[in-house]
């Protein structure tokens, strides 16, 4: 049931006046609410003591307003929250850590003390960074023992020879040495694979933080 | 002497929308109820006009949702209920409340003048 009471509309009235400058969907909706309000308060054929005493509780319309205006900022104003959320792009620092590490193994292969270098030095920044989490930190230190293994595969001389010997008819005896032939092979497999972990790798190690607030 | 109604208004901010997800906290409310029971504690709000447009923002930030249901009185009436997030929220203010309202306490009966 709508109350038609003049003190009613004129309220309703004064709080459209002055919320002129909110958004439609704003203003309605407080329109609608505060009409339900009235309706839900008051008989139709309330008296003029019960609607000021309703009209009383619910307040002055520039309240009622200002309250509005404060909690649904203009259209195209970015709320605050999202401005501090916004990610947060490595720093020169964190990325001078990612890229240590990730050479540390590589640096290995021409003088390895480097190695122990860059690597000491990637984790000491990313310590004090703080920006990476348990698993991340795991894999940021695991990162530079992947280059141990196309490092192995060159050195370590894979698979085995075998020497066959047969001795002919006439008694001379002549013997074949034969290499199983993985060794050129695996080097390159075990290469390109550490080279495409270590690529996805430090991909999520870049990205992983951004967007993660520092501590 | 009275608080000035500005430190009163910053005072409320952030602090009333918490006391509208505890009205939530056990059952859903038909919105008229929800605004009446609050305005039956003056600090809280400066009028019950002023609650609806927080319940509108509590609405648009996903702490609590609505709903229209039928009455035997009148026509559908607004219902709101506390979604997950805002019992969430609710949970998280009432530990801080704890410890700002303790901390509140002891530095302003500290700082009490004796006699």
């Amino acid at each position: 049931m709508t109350v038609t009471h003049p003190l009613v509309t004129a309220w309703l009235d004064r709080v459209e006046r002055l919320a002129a400058d909110l958004s439609p969907d704003t203003r309605g909706e407080l329109l609608a609410d505060l009409r339900d309000h009235l309706d839900a308060a008051l008989q139709a054929d309330a008296g003029d003591a019960a609607v000021t005493d309703v009209l009383d509780r619910l307040g002055d319309p520039v309240d009622v307003v200002a309250a509005a205006r404060a909690d649904a900022p203009p259209p195209g104003q970015v709320p605050a929250a999202t401005a501090v959320d916004a990610p947060e792009r490595l720093t020169a620092a964190e990325v001078v850590a990612l890229a240590a590490l990730v050479l540390a193994g590589l640096a290995g292969m021409l003088v390895w003390p480097l190695t122990l270098v860059l690597w000491a030095t990637g984790i000491v920044i990313v310590a004090v960074a703080g920006r990476w989490r348990g698993g991340e930190v795991v894999g940021m230190i695991l990162l530079p023992v992947a280059w141990a293994f196309p490092v192995l595969a060159m050195v370590v001389p894979v698979g085995s020879t075998s020497t066959s010997c047969t001795t002919s008819s006439t008694g001379d005896e002549s013997c074949v040495v034969e290499q199983s032939g993985l060794g050129g092979p695996w080097v390159l497999v075990a290469t390109l694979v550490v080279l495409v972990l270590i690529v996805l790798g430090t991909r999520w190690l870049a990205r992983a933080p951004q967007g993660r607030p520092r501590r | 002497m009275e608080p000035d109604e500005h430190d009163l208004t910053q005072l409320r901010r952030g602090v009333v929308q918490h006391c509208v997800l505890a009205l939530l906290e056990d059952e859903p409310r038909y919105s008229y109820d929800l605004v009446t029971e609050l305005g039956e504690h003056p600090p809280l709000v400066t009028s019950e006009g002023t609650i609806y447009p927080l319940l509108s923002r509590l609405r648009k930030q996903g702490l609590v949702t609505t709903s229209m249901r039928d009455s035997e009185v009148g026509p559908p009436r607004r219902y709101y209920e506390l979604t997950a997030a805002g019992r969430h929220r609710l949970a998280a203010f009432r530990e801080v409340w704890t410890e700002f309202r303790r901390a509140t306490d002891t530095v302003l009966t500290t700082q009490e003048p004796a006699g």
